[in-house]
Order: structure tokens, then sequence, then C-alpha cells
């Protein structure tokens, strides 16, 4: 039995981590290792895949996304992505329509652009691309090695066979302003993509990028309207505080993150969230290798606790949250449980409301954490 | 370190012979030194030197007993340790050691334990020289009477100059400089030699052990197990277990239940004679019915010659404090009952502030004691405080006549209604190595000060005696004293007078709301360029707000400085899908924890170090 009526209704998605990189970036909080244990750690992720996909929640479940991402999923061998793909399809119910993304880096030569016909062969029908910056200084701050000549070379190779592309974009990069912003908004316009992602840089303490001086938040708050306009007038849709599409190019799978949908999470530090559970994989390496279910964190939500991450999740988005869905799902209003919090955060102009539904209006979309909070 | 709620069963003093100790081997002394200059050091040593203590004991400095001294390095309250000295030719001597807060806040109280003794060590780093607190307790002592014995400490280290040291402690008290004694408490130098000349020098106390009992009340406190625990020093007649006795202020009677010492270890005995010093448990309740420098006499008998009496602690410097969250109003209130129970020398009533809501109005001793309540309030009770700046008394005069106190800026009368305010002088006496002194005297002439006195102790070292406004003192004087000399000078005051002064309130309007909490009351002549500093230091303290906010400061309707504080226009988890989800969470959780510190006036948030910003300006 499915914890919430959303999970009947909607379908589940799958990640897949893949933590190698060449280098590791200056920025990067994520797990990530540049050793080359490839096939140690195929064979660990084939042995969660085994033992997670038997479970009986898990196991029920129809799954219309696949997702790769990382680290460097396009640095993994050929033969054994081929191998993570096929368990997927043997041990997961993956519906026919299925979203398959895989995260890359537009490196040359051997990076995606080359083995993008392969990719496609296994049903990759999306590639997300860390361009991060079309500035060679702020390649550079980021630690990032490919040049633009990389990028367009990579995204007209790919497009050759995968024709649905992300470009993943930073805002905030230490020595940005509005000039060097224009460049990396002009290359997205050149390659006009069906999906951007614009990340606004956070720095995280002991990275290296913390040792540079931060960008100023007023900036970032201007570079971020200055890109939300000069896309929208370049035919994408904003949908999420980070996330812009050409209409009907949206995400499948990054929006089961923010809907309440299922989701299962396989390798290192994965999370999943399923029948009322977020598991969370352990991040050290070395005990995944030795047994992945090892230092699993599990936690188990009540009901009112998905609920009020659900509003807060929701409103990342443009749609922000539904009343009625809530009423139906969890059996109360949040416009009268929260009522006083929605007054106030009208009365500054943090949220809209429009019939049943509450927005953060995309010119306030980057005080979101003022309006989170209140449902915590 | 002493457990004072730990009682241990009867314990009689090994050496005593029968119950009283023969008054000519007694003797009272304390010891008077500047913070850091060596007294706990030099009082380990004694301790050790009469074998009161092992080794493992002696591992932590036991004069000082609560954390917060220890912290910060100097004794609050006035305790005692009764030791037994071997002496060469005179046999066992029963010392009772006193000891004295060193901070100007207390010196009502430094002088109640100088009363209780025979004699006091001098004692001055010979690194450092005499400093301006020592020299105030040291006339305190010749006051009461009492033997000096100078000893001049730390001669082992490097920066030692014990020959100019001397020349100052000649040229302040007149005492010969072959008088002083040279020592160590660090290496144990000279440690026998001290005890000797106290010996010597101290004359026994004297006191009739068949007059009708007189004790003084030298020191007080409240134990959660027995009640108030009363040191006294007994001057005429015998106390013991069972009998009753009376305080001379209130006529209020008790029954003495325990009498004992500390060794330091806390010890029963069976009773208290001429010249001897010790605690007495009489289930008395309240800290505040045992007034220090009060008598306790026989009720039957009352003695004739009472002390003069117990002085009511006068609150010096006020300050408003608030609870952060409102709705722990009550809670406050007992965490103040509960530590009035401790220190009577503390006054509070309920105040209601417009921004911060129910809160209360407390006086105290001085700036260090108002600190001292604020910090245990906070750690001993945990309470989440807002403390306003601190202010003093003043006198106003309205223009129809009638005369009254303030102690709080939100109680000036409007300007048109003041015919003239009277503001609280202090003396202060500062000593400082003469390269400083230029620093010093620009300090305070900023501060209307009005010299009195400049004159060289020895050829380096300057003592300045000014008169200053104390609301200049409660702000940020201090701190900028220490600054301009590296800490280096020394500062003691004692209340001069009240003086007529242009006062003015400082008003601090946010987004065109007057915040009552951060009014001041300050000279005509430095109001400008405290407002300026004021307003720019809460623009730095107070975080942005989805909105703009204006801060200004007013004197009455006039608005003397400006500054905004910009909205707020990124605060945002950018990446957030399933793996962040959680960690996400929590700092969205952290976010919201820091802003609940905060107080919110209106719809602002407000730091609760904003509240004390005016302390921290650079003008």
């Amino acid at each position: 039995m499915s914890f919430t009526s959303v999970e009947i209704m909607q379908r589940a998605g799958l990640y897949v981590h893949i933590p190698f990189c060449t280098t590791r970036c200056g920025y990067c909080h994520f797990a990530t290792t540049v050793e080359s244990a490839h096939e140690q750690y195929v064979s660990a992720l084939l042995t969660e895949v085994k033992s997670i996909s038997s479970a009986p929640p898990v196991r029920d479940l129809i799954y219309d996304s696949i997702y790769f991402g990382g680290g460097t999923p396009s640095l993994l061998r050929l033969d054994l992505f081929e191998r993570i793909v096929t368990a997927l399809r043997a041990s997961f119910r993956i519906d026919d329509d299925c979203e398959f993304t895989i995260e890359a880096n537009p490196e040359r030569p051997g990076g995606v652009g080359e083995h993008a016909a392969f990719y496609s062969g296994l049903g990759v029908n999306r590639v997300s691309i860390g361009v991060q910056s079309a500035v060679p200084s702020e390649l550079v701050a980021l630690d990032r090695r490919h040049t633009i000549e990389e990028v367009e070379e990579t995204v007209a190779l790919v497009r050759g066979q995968i024709e649905n592309v992300n470009l993943d974009f930073i805002l905030g990069v230490p020595g940005q302003d509005q000039k060097s912003l224009a460049l990396s908004l002009e290359l997205i316009r050149r390659l006009g993509t069906s999906h951007v992602s614009l990340y606004i840089l956070e720095i995280f303490p002991e990275t290296p990028i913390s040792r540079l001086p931060p960008s100023d938040d007023d900036l970032v708050a201007s570079l971020y309207q200055d890109s939300c306009r000069f896309l929208a007038n370049s035919g994408y849709r904003h949908y999420e505080i980070c996330n812009f599409a050409h209409p009907g190019r949206e995400s499948r799978h990054n929006r089961k993150y923010w809907n309440g949908s299922s989701y299962i999470g396989l390798g290192l530090s994965a999370a999943s969230f399923y029948d009322g559970i977020r598991l969370t994989n352990t991040s050290g390496f070395s005990s995944y290798l030795a047994d992945p279910s090892r230092d699993r964190e599990m936690i188990h939500m009540d009901r009112d606790s998905i609920s009020r991450e659900l509003l807060f999740l929701g409103l990342r988005t443009v749609e922000g949250i539904d009343c009625s869905y809530f009423e139906n799902a969890f059996g109360y209003d949040p416009a009268t449980r929260f009522r006083k919090d929605w007054e106030e955060l009208m009365d500054l102009g943090l949220v809209v409301k429009e019939d049943t539904r509450f927005r953060i209006p995309e010119e306030k979309m980057l005080l979101g954490n003022e309006v989170f909070m209140r449902f915590l | 370190m002493i457990e004072r709620g730990l009682w241990a069963p009867a314990n009689p003093i090994a050496g005593a012979e029968g119950t009283y100790v023969n008054q000519d081997s007694i003797r009272n002394f304390s010891i008077i030194a500047h913070i850091d200059h060596g007294k706990s050091t030099l009082a380990d040593r004694f301790l050790e030197t009469c074998g009161a203590l092992s080794q493992r004991e002696m591992d932590v400095q036991v004069l000082d007993s609560m954390d917060l001294e220890r912290e910060r390095g100097i004794t609050i309250k006035a305790h005692f340790v009764r030791l037994t000295y071997q002496h060469s030719s005179r046999g066992p001597i029963t010392f009772h050691l006193i000891d004295t807060p060193g901070h100007v806040d207390f010196s009502y109280e430094v002088s109640r334990s100088l009363a209780a003794c025979e004699g006091a060590l001098l004692i001055v780093d010979a690194t450092q020289g005499v400093e301006a607190q020592t020299l105030a307790n040291t006339y305190l002592a010749l006051e009461n009477d009492l033997e000096i014995i100078p000893v001049i400490n730390k001669i082992d280290l490097p920066g030692a100059e014990p020959e100019k040291v001397r020349e100052q402690i000649e040229h302040l008290l007149g005492i010969d400089t072959s008088e002083i004694l040279l020592a160590s408490a660090k290496d144990g130098t000279g440690v026998r030699d001290i005890l000797d000349r106290v010996v010597d020098r101290v004359p026994p106390p004297r006191g009739n052990a068949e007059a009708p009992l007189k004790a003084l009340i030298f020191d007080s406190w409240f134990d959660p197990y027995r009640g108030v625990v009363v040191l006294v020093r007994i001057f005429d007649g015998r106390l013991a277990p069972g009998m009753k006795i009376m305080m001379v202020s209130t006529g209020q009677v008790y029954e003495v239940e325990d009498i004992g010492v500390f060794t330091p270890k806390l010890a029963k005995i069976d009773g208290l004679g001429p010249g001897e010093v010790g605690f007495v448990v009489a289930n008395i309740k309240n800290v505040a019915d045992t007034k220090i420098g009060d008598t306790l006499t026989d009720p039957l008998h009352p003695t004739q010659t009472p002390f003069p009496g117990f002085r009511e602690a006068k609150s010096m410097v006020f300050c408003g404090l608030y609870p952060v969250e409102s709705s722990e109003y009550g809670e406050l209130r007992d965490a103040l009952d509960k530590l009035r129970l401790n220190d009577s020398s503390f006054h509070y009533e309920p105040e209601n502030s417009m921004a911060l809501g129910f809160g209360f109005r407390c006086g105290f001793l001085g700036l260090l004691h108002m600190e001292i309540v604020q910090q245990r309030l906070e750690r001993e009770y945990e309470m989440r405080l807002i403390a306003t700046a601190p202010s003093v008394r003043y006198r106003v005069t309205k223009t129809d006549g009638t005369q009254f106190e303030i102690d709080s800026p939100a109680k000036l009368p409007s300007p048109g209604e003041i015919a003239a305010i009277d503001e609280p002088f202090i003396q202060a006496t500062i000593i400082t190595p003469d390269e400083y002194m230029g620093a010093i005297l620009q300090l305070v002439q900023e501060k209307r000060g009005q010299q009195k006195n400049l004159e060289y102790l020895s050829p380096k070292r300057v003592m300045i005696t000014y008169d200053l406004p104390l609301n200049e003192i409660v702000l940020d004087f201090y701190d900028k004293l220490k600054s301009v000399s590296r800490g280096y000078a020394s500062l003691d005051y004692h209340f001069a007078d009240y003086r007529p002064s242009q006062l003015v309130k400082l008003d601090i309007l946010v987004n065109g709301e007057p915040i009552d909490a951060l009014s001041i009351i300050t000279h005509r002549d430095s109001a400008y360029a405290r407002g300026r500093a004021l307003v720019s230091k809460l623009r730095q303290m107070i975080h942005r707000q989805l909105f703009e906010v204006a801060l200004q400061a007013s004197i009455g309707s006039r608005v003397i400085a400006r500054e905004n504080v910009k909205p707020l226009r990124k605060n945002v988890l950018a990446k957030c899908y399933g793996g962040d989800i959680t960690r996400k969470r929590k700092l969205l959780e952290k976010q919201k924890e820091g802003k609940r510190r905060m107080k919110r006036v209106g719809k602002i948030d407000i730091p609760q170090e904003a509240f004390l910003a005016i302390l921290k300006v650079e003008e």
C-alpha cells in the first residue's frame, strides 16, 4: 500500500549516483571521488539494486524517470554503464515512456559527445551538461577545465543523437558581473537547448572557493533577475527557482522531488523517499563498497512532517501549492492552518494567492527561505 | 572547590584546646591586592604551609569558589579560612584569613571584611606597581586601624622592579621601605616571612568573653539546604549552638543551629569566642535579613556598643532586563526572586516597555555587579535576556517646581516640562604608567571630567584624580580607559555628589516609531556625535529585513541622524533535490532558530545585542 494518495497517482523516479570525477571542482561538496574503482563500485551498486528492488513498496512502483547524476556519470566505463541499465530494467517496473537523463561534463575528446549514440541506444533521452559559465576567468575560479569550444562541440554532437539537453550554469561566481553574465546568457541563446538550470553558488566552508571573496548578495539578486528576464525573452518558462525549460520540457525527474512523488536513490549518498520513509545512503566510499546498506540513515516521517515538507518544496515551483490537494492527501487546508503566516507573507508580497493556490512570485523567489521556514 | 551545599558531619577542630581558641594566639587578617597581583596563589601557599590541604586538593585555587569568580579571576563574596600555623617560638597560631572582593562595586563589603580583621597584607606586583583599587582598599584598612604589612610579590619575574614599587608604597602610604617584604608566591619565596610578620605585627584580637555577645556580620549567602549562612567575627561574648541570637538592626531573633569554620573544608565546631571567625546557621530564610555590617547579639543581654550599623546597598547603575520571549516574563521574575535570596544588593521592579513588553528595571552596585547578575541569570537560570543600556539616577526639577529622581530615560519628562536636571558625579582615581597619561587626560576631558589632582608616585607612575559624571563611566569609559592604556591603567571611584548638567534624551526611531528601550540620556554637547554613531552602529547590527528599514536618532522632534538598512534581496537554498532535502531542512531550521533569538519589535527583528549598541559605538 502506498503511503499517500499522491504516490498512487504519480509514478516514481530512479536516481543513480555515479561519484567519479577526473578532478574535484573547487566549489564541490558532493560525495565524489577521483579514485577509479569503477568495477568495484558498480558491483556494490548492483548488489543494492538487487536488494532494494525486491522490497515490497519499491517493487510495486512504476518508474517513469531515470536520472544518472554525480560526480560525472559520463566518465563511467561504457560497459559498466550498460550493466547498470540492464540491471535496472531487469529489476524495476520501468514505464515505456521513461525520461532518462545522464549528467555529463563538456570535456572532449572521449566525452559524452562521442558516445551519444551509445547512450541513446540504451534509452538515454536527456543529457544535462555542466557548462557553469561562458567566461574563462569564471571557469578558472570554479576549477573547471573545459573551454567554450568544447561546450559548443559537445552540445552539437549530443543533439545529433539526443535532442533534449539541459545546460547547468552558476550565478554568483566570484568576479561575475552584469557584463560577464551577458556572455553566458548569450551562449545559452546561441545553443538554444530545451532546458537551462541556473544555480546560485553556495559557498561551503573548507571548499577551495571559500577562500575567494564572496559575491555581493545584491549583485547576485540583480544577476538573477536579469537572467530570468533574458530567459523569458528567449522562450524559456521559469518553472522552479533554478530551472527554466521550453514548454513541455520541464524535467520530469526533478519535479518528483518537489511534488511528493516516490523516488529511489541508488549509490553513494543517494536518497530515497517512499512510503513515508526517507533513506539516505552512506557517503563513505569504502563503507559503500563493503556494504551499500551500511550506515544508511532511515527517517520515518509522520504524515504531518511530510505535508509540511511538501509545502516548502511545492512553493519552490512556479505553480506553488494547491490547498485542495493537501485537503485530499492530508486532511487539512493549509490556508486555514497557516492563516496568519500566509497573511504576513502576502503583506510582504512574498506569496500571492490564486483560487486554492499559493505561490511565490518570480521576483521574490530569491527570498524563498523566508517563506519555507514558516512551515517547518 | 568548596561545595557550600555539602554538609560534612560534625568534625571537631584538630589541635583546638577546648571549645574556644586562646585569644592571644589568634591573628585575623585579609589580603589587599589588585587582580592578578597574586592574591590567590599566595593564599594557596598559606594553606600549603599550614598543611590545610593535600596536594590533590591544592590543584585548584580554593578561595575562589564560584565558577563565575574563577573565570573572571576575582572574588565576589568575601570568604574566610581558618588555618593553624606552627610559629617557631610561639607555637600554634590560629589564623583567620578573610578574603575581600577586589572590585570598586563592592567597596562597602570590603570595608566590613576589613572591620573583622586586625591586620591586612598589602600585595603589590613587582612588575606592575601600585594600582588604584589597591590604594583605595588600603585607605579603607587604615580607616579601620588595621596593621598594614606591605609585600612586593612576583620578585622572581624578569620584569620585576621592586625598588620602584617600594618607592611608590613609601610615597603613598608613608611606610618605611625597610618594612616591606619581598616574596614570590609562585616559587614560595618569603611565604614564611610573611606569616611570621603577621604573627609578630598583627595584634591579637581584644574582647571580653564574659561581656554580652557582640558579633559583626561581614558576609552571608543563601544555601539551598540550610538557608542563610552568615559569616561573623566575634568581638565580645561567646556563641554556641542552641543559643538565641538577635539582629540589632531588625530585632529579629533566631536560634543558632550550627556553628563552624572552613579549614578550608567545612567543619562544625562547638562554639566561637572573642576574636574568632566562623559561620552561623540559624534557620534564616532570606539573605536580606542578614545585612552586612549589622551586629549579632544576645536578645536577653544585648550589647551596649553595637557597630554603627549596616548601610543599605545603594544602586548606582540601572538597566532594563527583558525576556527575549515575552512569555518567559514569569520565569524571569522567579529567577530574579531566587537570585535576590543570594544577593540582596541588587533591586528590581516591574517595568513596561513599548518595544520590549514586560520586564524589570534593575539597580546594581556598579557595572561589574550588573554584568555578574546578568550572567548568572543566563547561566544558572538559563534565561534569554535583553539588557538595555546602563543608566544612572538623575534628579529632575520640573518647571512646576516638583522634584523627583529617575533611573530610566523613559521616565524623563518632555523637554518643555524640565527646569533642571542634576546628575551624579564620581571621584575617579586612575593610576597609570606615565606614557599613557596624555591619552588618558584626553579621554577624561572628552568625558566631561574635572581635574582634581595629578601626582607622580614614582618617576614613571602617575596618579590622576578627576571628577567625572557617572553616566559617562557606565557607558564605555572603562573599556576606553583600558584601550588607551593598553590595560595598564587602573581605576577606582566613589560617589561624589550631584551636579546640574545640560542633559537631553536621545531617542532612536525605527521606521518612524520610537524604540523606548534604545533611548539614552546624554549631554547636549555630545548628543549629535552619539546619535550619529549609535545609528550607524545599529545599521551594522540590524540584519537586513524584507523591506527597507530607516533608523533615526532624534532629540525631541528634531531628527539628528539617519541611516537606512537596505532590504534583504537573497535568502534561498538554490539546489534542492532528493539528496539535499534533509540537509536543506536543517539549514532552514537553523535560520528559523536564529530569528527566534531576535526580538521582534513591530515587524522588525532586532538582535539582542543591538539594545546595547551604545556601548559599542566608536565616536
